[in-house]
């Protein structure tokens, strides 16, 4: 019996998400003109955006690893 | 659809986010701040229940509990500790008012005695499966997240983040919260609706 595959579970749709997750994590993550004169102001390096980026990168690794290990 | 009980914990759950939203400015900002969160749950809820009637089971909205503190089998609390209830003023005094916590309500699936006769075929049950638990508590998140970008192109952008947090705090998968439902009930749907929430989230952090 042929398992009815569900839209989340192929491979391109998961695969399309994960590179998507990885752009937009990078995009996120992204340092936004930190220099070494970030000591002299009182500004924090990791903002809430840059921890958004983060988890994107882990859900994208998530993804692409299903991906990947998917043989059909 | 819904009981007096769950419509009691709805409105009590309504007015602490509303008080650690607002944090007591003005009564206008409460009072608005009060129907958007309650409107926010609802959708949540109303889409929860619609999934689960289409799933032959109904689910009963509860307070979020927490009942064990370890990894032991005898690490449990005598009493439940009622974390939905005092997270959000936990949390919010303890980062002065910067991060709002919004995971407060749960959900408890029972399978309807149909249930068995429609599931037919090869594999014939009357249990609720840990996929459809999670399919029901997804269809939660896509709701707040399909009237996020409602609200925020109709011009309601306050309603559009509202939406986002709850679905950002509810897809955390720790406790009994709707993040844990989807996580083990599959993995791959939680990176979906996780990525989906993080893209919205940074968008409303970075650009609205």
């Amino acid at each position: 019996m042929v398992k009815k595959q569900s839209f989340f579970e192929k491979k391109s749709v998961v695969a399309t998400f994960g590179v998507l997750a990885l752009l937009s994590g990078i995009f996120f993550v992204r340092p936004k003109g930190v220099t070494g004169n970030i000591i002299l102001s009182s500004r924090s390096v990791v903002d809430l955006t840059s921890i958004i980026g983060l988890l994107l990168l882990i859900c994208s690794a998530i993804l692409l690893a299903y991906a990947i290990a998917r043989t059909k | 659809m819904l009981n007096i009980k769950e419509f009691s914990i709805i409105i009590v759950i309504s007015i602490i986010l509303a008080l650690t939203i607002s944090l007591i400015e003005s009564l206008e900002l409460f009072l608005y701040a009060l129907l958007t969160i309650f409107l926010v749950i609802l959708v949540n809820i109303f889409a929860k229940k619609i999934i689960s009637f289409y799933l032959e089971s109904e689910i009963e909205i509860k307070l979020w509990e927490l009942k064990r503190y370890g990894f032991r089998t005898h690490d449990y609390l005598k009493k439940p500790f009622p974390a939905g209830a005092f997270f959000p003023i936990i949390i919010t005094a303890l980062t002065f008012g910067y991060v709002y916590w919004m995971a407060c309500l749960v959900f408890e699936t029972k399978p309807k005695v149909y249930r068995t006769a429609k599931r037919w075929g090869l594999y014939s049950f009357s249990e609720m499966t840990e996929r459809h638990i999670g399919a029901i508590a997804s269809a939660g998140i896509f709701a707040n997240l399909i009237f996020g970008v409602i609200g925020y192109l109709i011009g309601f952008p306050e309603f559009a983040r509202l939406n986002l947090y709850y679905a950002f705090f509810n897809m955390i998968p720790i406790g009994n919260l709707d993040g844990n439902k989807i996580f083990f009930g599959n993995i791959v749907l939680w990176s979906f609706l996780a990525i989906l929430v993080l893209i919205g989230l940074g968008y409303a952090l970075l650009l609205v």
